[in-house]
């Protein structure tokens, strides 16, 4: 019988083979303890590939990674601007307002802008305003001859007029008020500037609205200084993840499949607990409480003291969408010295109830950074 | 025999040939129903209530329905072939037998959308583990483990079932991640879904509007305005004249508020609809073309989408016109001629908009596609064929059942390649970018180099292995069809960027599945060589052996040729499109191995190592290495026990493996033995294999 | 003489040539299983690009010859028995074709794993960069600030990466083209791992590297995806004794936010570890970036980016796409990828186009060219013949 040939042929083979590859193999090993290197080679560029902080410590260069976009600074989407005047408060924004202030701290004080698409004749708008004001209209003439001023650098009428007003954000009455707007058509949409509040504030205040006024621009976003963060800091929640950025919210944060979760802050005290929380209440139709109820709501403890917690459900209808029935929403407010921090979480009923204990672990953990 | 087979013959040729036959000799035939055709019993139980109390869809509605042109899945595709493969997704199979009558695709679609409370009880959501259904607290003990049920027996639990799977995609965003039970829940939840979008569909055409609540609505839209989203359409401008803020002011102050509450008690209820819209079908394309230099792909769209464009006073005569249509269907539910009338309406309307922007052409072609079934048809050709080869090598003198079996393969192989080749002009792109058409075509190839090594060889070797690779191909593509549904919801899914270049796709991929069906046909006729002679079948024929022998190496040479040109392709596609020309990746490993394999066997066959038994041997080894390319390694991917479905595929590789390497051992167990035989006998030398 | 005959022989045999295609087909087949486990990264630096190994299937070792030996085998085999030692004739002038064709793609793979280089480059609208980022190899980099240029000098992973020990770096002399002042100290560079992560030093843990500055850095498990590794080290700076400054060390990280910044005298340097980077000559910025969905679903029809090409102070418009990269100087720019993957509709998107440096670009197209010339000759006289035969076998056998 013939023994297979294969095997004996390559032995000598194989066993020159695995000398080879052993020797190899030990070659690579390290043995020794240490040993002289040189660099590979040298490359010149015209700037610093990394930011350069002199005398960076261990713990800012390990610290926390923030989620920073690489090139947040070069974002050239415009926003809005303005110098705010002393005294005058922002309170949060809603999906008309651009710009929501509160003229001198009055709560029934305010001035906001909207942009409406078409936004209608100067005639129609008038009009309204004087019923709003239960005033009779204004005549062609007056029409004709009303002042014009600037606003966001074009040309702009100003129209002012007194009575009674009813259509403020706090929903009060004010028996002797004062409405000034701005109007300035901008192609096919129409911005206002408008103020309201009791007659003599506004009439007092005309020249800081002025200048306010003049101070709304467009701007691109922070270019040159880095983006300095939030003033905040927070650990996000195992099952919550982060949204993209929005303007005025210092994080948005994915809760649920429907059920969004924002931070945000806003520099005085944003407009009192219960002005917000009645906002809120509103949006998803529930009543609006008293003070009493609002001190007898429960408290968490947040930043050092006390959040009220506000808690209702309902049907949420808000301008950005089709009305949602049993939704919830859970939020946050917590007043500091300077400043007022809004936590709100929103979304269907068993999203939100299934979020709480995420929404309590983030409430613990946040902390002010400056 | 000659009956019986003149029998088998002509049975396969009306079978190839007739439609309606295939009603009758298959039970379970995937195709849908043309004619009502008394039905066989089925097994299933069916629910006391459960009544049909409707009349019969004719066969005009169905043809005239199934040809309506829809938007799905990123692609134009008919009604026909949607409402296919919904059902082959959530029922498991393409019929549904309700209270004697046999209901295709397009009935069971058309009893969902027209007739949702029949529909709600069909039992036609098919849960294929229980566990499934327990883990979300409902109680399934009173049917097997795999078992259909309907709507309504899940209604309880369908809030349930969607929240599991969000939790679901909440705590493993991973997909590949999930467990069994996992994928099954997401699967089911995706299923009642897709159920529920079509219970809902025609919900709005059945619903009126609060369009005559006040005077000033009536002033518009009369005293009895019609049903869904066109009654309210075709008032629309003087509706939005109304709403507008001047004409409101303008009313005189009593009626403000009623008005005001009439518009938006009318807006509530809109939104709400436009919200069970946007879950519809994209019936509608865009009403004009428009042409960009972008080559964007035309999006069409849902009734909402009419609706809003209808707002924004875009003009789209025709698209209202097929809305107007398709929303009076449910009234014509008893006057079935009418409702005929009024679907080849729609479908005018639909075919006009649609060959507008030149989608409609391959319409008819895929609806006819699908009704003829090629590969059902091939299938039963092919096993018809290799009976009749069967019986022709049990009586080796006569020629007849050859005879029958090259005409019953020659038509398989036809009806094989016709098939192949709409699918490759439906989709405009080579017949090999899914799994499921890599069955077809490897079936196609091998048949075909069969027959063709059949013509040089006439021993009938290759015949017999034509017609039986051809059943177990299309009858493989059949079952790996069901997944396909389950998965993609179609077989010709879009494209990923990346693959939707038609050159490399015809050279590269091509090439590389020509290597795999000649490396499974050379594995095939080794079969015969070594099942020959460890039974000991024709002993003294040499030349019987040794033309297989020659045919194994030839298919090897051959399938060696395409698979090294094939994969070298591969790299330099790779190399030209993101810059590497090999990457070590699991597919690319695949077909290295079979060229090194393919490779091995020839060299170690020049150098002498391995004579015939070893070729024959290795030949079924690289068979495996195929498999494994094929197959094998789109399992790693995705974990090897975590697809219900994969698991499936996994089982059946694994068994094919035992099998192969059971023929192997006992091949080379016998081998020895003989061996031994022949040196005690030392005056016998041994037989030249 | 009988000797080297006989070896040559041997180098040559088409046995050989078979077993190493063995070794090949078991290399691959535990290679692509592995991949599941322990990514393609470490897969193929271990089965393919390799001298020996051990495979473990089970509990079971197996001692394999590794990739990068059996290509070398394989291919002083094609050279020796394939194409010197074939004595070319008619018969097999096909064989000798194919052989030529596998040589060219054998010498391809080894010029790629030699002398290629390969990376990406992110880029957002708007955004323009000259240098492209390796993904997996990482490098040492020594720079001085605050000056008008910035003079990078680069230690490579594979002089670091792997050490036991130490690795001394000595100080740099000044040169007059580059940098006339030189780096004024001597690095020690240490503990050098793989995959780490740097945490503030506290007694919970085991610290797998001096605590530096309240710091130190602890090892990971080598990750599956390669390009998660993060590697670390503690670096001792020793100036030179003309300086009047003490040595000080640091931990470097490959994901610090800052490079570590050190005084020498009046000078201040940079460390940092981080991704290799190439420049290319020319620049790239993304001007407008597409993304095309299939109609109604998620999955993307295309994506392709415009850009602009400054090269020597020339602008050029291109647009990169899938399957049509930009070639240019040597490089080629494909269109990779997007991101992020979690962008909601409307968010801003940034471009990542794949940038590889390959000499042997089009040499396994040329190689594909010759071994199919090579095998439809060899084959198509393979037929013949036995078309021939077969035409004789039944001429005879019928009566």
């Amino acid at each position: 019988m013939k023994i297979p040939v294969f095997p004996v042929r390559f032995l000598p083979m194989l066993f020159s083979s695995s000398i080879i590859s052993c020797c190899m193999f030990l070659g690579s090993c390290n043995s020794s303890s240490s040993q002289q290197i040189e660099y590979d080679d040298v490359r010149i560029i015209a700037e610093a590939a990394h930011p350069i902080l002199p005398g960076a410590t261990s713990a800012q260069r390990f610290g926390r990674e923030r989620p920073v976009r690489p090139d947040e600074e070069n974002s050239n989407r415009p926003r809005l601007a303005y110098n705010l005047p002393d005294g005058w408060t922002e309170i949060p924004l809603t999906s008309m307002r651009r710009i929501n202030v509160r003229i001198a701290g009055n709560p029934v004080a305010e001035c906001y802008l909207t942009l409406l698409p078409g936004g209608g004749t100067l005639r129609a708008n008038i009009d309204r305003w004087c019923k709003q004001m239960q005033q009779d209209p204004i005549s062609d003439e007056l029409l004709q001859t009303l002042p014009k001023t600037r606003l966001l650098g074009a040309e702009s009428v100003l129209f002012e007029i007194d009575g009674v007003f009813s259509g403020g954000m706090s929903g009060i009455p004010i028996e002797d008020a004062r409405m000034r707007v701005y109007i300035l058509p901008v192609g096919e949409t129409t911005v206002f500037l408008k103020a309201t509040g009791p007659r003599l504030l506004i009439e007092q205040q005309s020249d800081v609205i002025d200048e306010f006024a003049a101070s709304v621009r467009l701007e691109p976003a922070q270019s040159g200084s880095p983006a300095p963060g939030s003033a905040l800091r927070w650990r996000v929640p195992d099952d919550w993840k982060v949204d993209s950025p929005r303007p005025m919210r210092e994080v948005t944060f994915i809760s649920g499949e429907k059920a969004r979760c924002w931070i945000t802050l806003l520099r005085g005290d944003g407009g009192g607990r219960l002005a917000n929380t009645n906002r809120w209440l509103g949006e998803l139709g529930v009543d609006p409480i008293s003070t009493q109820q609002l001190d007898d709501l429960p408290v968490k403890k947040m930043l050092g003291g006390d959040a009220t917690v506000i808690e209702g459900e309902g049907t949420y209808s808000s301008m950005s969408g089709p009305p949602r029935e049993s939704w919830a929403l859970i939020g946050l407010i917590r007043l500091l010295p300077d400043r007022a921090v809004f936590i709100k979480l929103v979304g269907p009923a068993h999203e939100v109830e299934a979020s709480r204990d995420s929404l309590m672990e983030l409430v613990s953990s946040l902390e002010v950074v400056r | 025999m000659k009956t019986a087979t003149t029998t088998l013959l002509l049975l396969g040729l009306i079978v190839a040939l007739c439609p309606t036959s295939i009603e009758l000799l298959a039970q379970d035939s995937p195709t849908s129903a043309d004619v009502t055709v008394p039905a066989p019993v089925d097994q299933s139980p069916i629910n006391e209530t459960v009544s049909t109390d409707r009349p019969q869809w004719s066969a005009e509605i169905i043809q005239q329905v199934a040809r309506w042109p829809i938007q799905h899945g990123g692609r134009v595709k008919p009604f026909g072939t949607f409402a296919g493969f919904t059902m082959l997704k959530i029922n498991g199979k393409r019929s549904l037998v309700v209270e004697e009558e046999k209901l295709g695709p397009v009935q069971w679609a058309l009893d969902c959308m027209l007739y949702p409370d029949l529909a709600r009880n069909y039992e036609c959501i098919l849960v294929s583990n229980a566990a499934v259904l327990t883990s979300i607290g409902f109680d399934a003990s009173d049917r097997k483990r795999s078992a259909r049920w309907s709507y309504n027996e899940l209604l309880g639990v369908v809030d349930v079932l969607f929240r599991s799977t969000q939790q679901i995609f909440d705590s493993k965003p991973e997909a590949s991640e999930w467990s069994l039970l996992e994928r099954q829940t997401v699967q089911l939840a995706e299923n009642v879904r897709s159920l529920e979008d079509l219970l809902y569909s025609f919900e709005t055409a059945r619903h009126t509007f609060p369009l005559d609540t006040v005077e000033e609505l009536k002033a518009i839209f009369g005293d009895s305005p019609g049903t869904g989203f066109s009654a309210l359409i075709s008032g629309i401008d003087q509706l939005e004249t109304l709403a507008d803020r001047e004409t409101l002011l303008a009313l005189p102050p009593d009626r403000q508020t009623p008005v005001v509450t009439a518009l938006q008690q009318l807006q509530t209820d809109l939104l709400r609809h436009m919200q069970i819209a946007d879950r519809g079908i994209a019936f509608f394309p865009p009403e004009q073309v428009q042409v960009s230099q972008e080559n964007l792909p035309v999006v069409w769209s849902r009734a909402s989408g009419v609706v809003q464009a209808a707002l924004a006073k875009e003009p789209q005569d025709r698209r209202v016109l097929a809305l107007a249509a398709l929303e009076t269907l449910p009234q014509l539910l008893q006057e079935r001629a009418l409702f005929g009338e009024k679907a080849s309406e729609v479908l005018d309307h639909l075919s006009t908009l649609a060959q507008l922007h030149g989608q409609y052409k391959k319409i008819t072609m895929e609806v006819s596609f699908y009704r003829i079934d090629y590969f059902y048809r091939a299938l039963i050709c092919f096993m018809l064929a290799f009976v009749t080869a069967c019986f022709g090598w049990l009586k080796p003198n006569s020629r007849l059942p050859w005879k029958g079996t090259w005409l019953l393969g020659l038509v398989g192989l036809v009806l094989l390649v016709t098939g192949v080749t709409i699918r490759c002009v439906i989709q405009g792109r080579p017949p090999v970018t899914t799994l499921y058409e890599t069955i077809l075509f490897i079936t196609s190839c091998c048949v075909t180099t069969a027959f063709v090594i059949e013509r040089f060889d006439r021993r009938r070797i290759a015949l017999t292995m034509a017609v039986l690779l051809g059943s177990l191909g299309c009858f493989l593509s059949m079952r790996y069809e069901l997944k396909e549904a389950i998965t993609a919801g179609d077989t010709m899914p879009s494209l990923v960027a990346v693959l939707d270049t038609n050159f490399w796709l015809s050279t590269h991929v091509t090439s590389v599945t020509l290597g795999y069906s000649a490396g499974l046909l050379a594995a095939a006729i080794a079969h015969v060589w070594l099942i020959g002679k460890l039974l000991g079948i024709r002993k003294d024929d040499k030349d019987f052996y040794r033309s297989i022998t020659r045919m194994v190496y030839g298919t090897i040479c051959f399938g060696l040729f395409f698979s090294l040109v094939g994969t070298i392709l591969g790299g330099i596609w790779a190399n030209y499109s993101w810059g590497r020309f090999w990457g070590w990746d699991p597919k690319e490993n695949g077909a290295l191995m079979i060229c090194l394999a393919e490779l091995m066997i020839l060299h170690a066959r020049m150098g002498g190592f391995i004579r015939d038994h070893g070729l024959h041997l290795l030949a079924l080894m690289n068979g495996m290495v195929v498999a494994f390319s094929w197959w094998g390694v789109n399992l790693l991917g995705v974990g090897l026990h975590s697809y219900g479905f994969t698991s499936g595929i996994l089982q059946l590789l694994l068994l094919f493996y035992a099998i192969e390497g059971g023929i192997v051992l006992i091949s080379l167990i016998h081998r020895a033995i003989q061996r031994q035989v022949y040196s005690g006998k030392s005056t016998d030398t041994p037989a030249s294999t | 003489m009988i000797a080297g005959e006989r070896i040559l022989r041997l180098f040559g045999s088409q046995g050989l040539a078979a077993l190493m295609m063995l070794f090949l087909l078991i290399l691959t087949f535990f290679g692509t299983l592995e991949q599941t486990e322990h990514g393609l990264y470490q897969v193929q630096k271990k089965y393919f690009e390799s001298w020996f190994l051990i495979h473990h299937l089970g509990s079971v070792p197996i001692p394999l010859p590794g990739g990068l030996l059996c290509m070398i085998i394989f291919s002083v085999n094609l050279m020796v028995g394939g194409i010197i030692r074939l004595r070319v004739s008619r018969r097999n002038f096909g064989n000798f074709i194919i052989h030529v064709g596998i040589a060219v793609m054998m010498a391809a793979g080894l010029v790629k794993m030699v002398a290629s280089d390969e990376g990406h480059l992110t880029l957002w609208e708007n955004q323009q960069s000259s240098e492209y980022i390796s993904h997996h190899k990482w490098e040492l980099v020594v720079f001085e600030t605050g000056q008008d240029a910035v003079v990078e000098y680069r230690i490579g992973e594979n002089r670091w990466k792997n050490t036991n020990g130490t690795a001394l770096v000595s100080a740099q002399p000044g040169t007059a083209d580059r940098n006339p002042r030189g780096l004024p100290f001597g690095l020690e560079l240490t503990g050098a791992l793989t995959n780490c992560r740097a945490i503030p030093a506290g007694p919970r843990w085991q610290p797998d590297s001096p605590a530096v500055d309240g710091w130190e850095l602890m090892k990971l498990d080598l990750e599956a995806e390669n390009e998660r590794n993060t590697p670390g080290l503690l670096v001792r700076m020793q100036p030179t004794a003309d300086q009047d400054t003490t040595a000080q060390q640091a931990l470097l990280w490959g994901r610090q936010n800052y490079p570590w910044t050190f005084q020498v005298q009046d000078r201040t340097f940079a460390m940092v570890l981080r991704k290799v980077r190439h420049s290319m000559p020319f620049s790239i910025r993304l001007d407008n970036f597409e993304k095309v969905d299939h109609p109604g679903i998620a999955t993307a029809k295309e994506f392709r980016s415009d850009v602009t090409q400054n090269s020597q102070g020339v602008d050029r418009q291109i647009r990169i796409e899938m399957n049509d990269p930009l070639r240019d100087q040597g490089l080629v720019l494909f269109q990779s990828s997007w991101g992020p993957s979690n962008a909601g509709v409307g968010d801003d998107l940034y471009s990542v186009f794949a940038v590889v440096r390959n000499p042997s670009d089009y040499w396994p197209l040329y190689s594909c060219i010759v071994i199919a010339v090579g095998m439809a000759i060899a084959f198509i006289q393979k037929f013949l013949n036995y078309s021939k035969r077969q035409a004789r076998m039944t001429g005879k056998n019928t009566p």
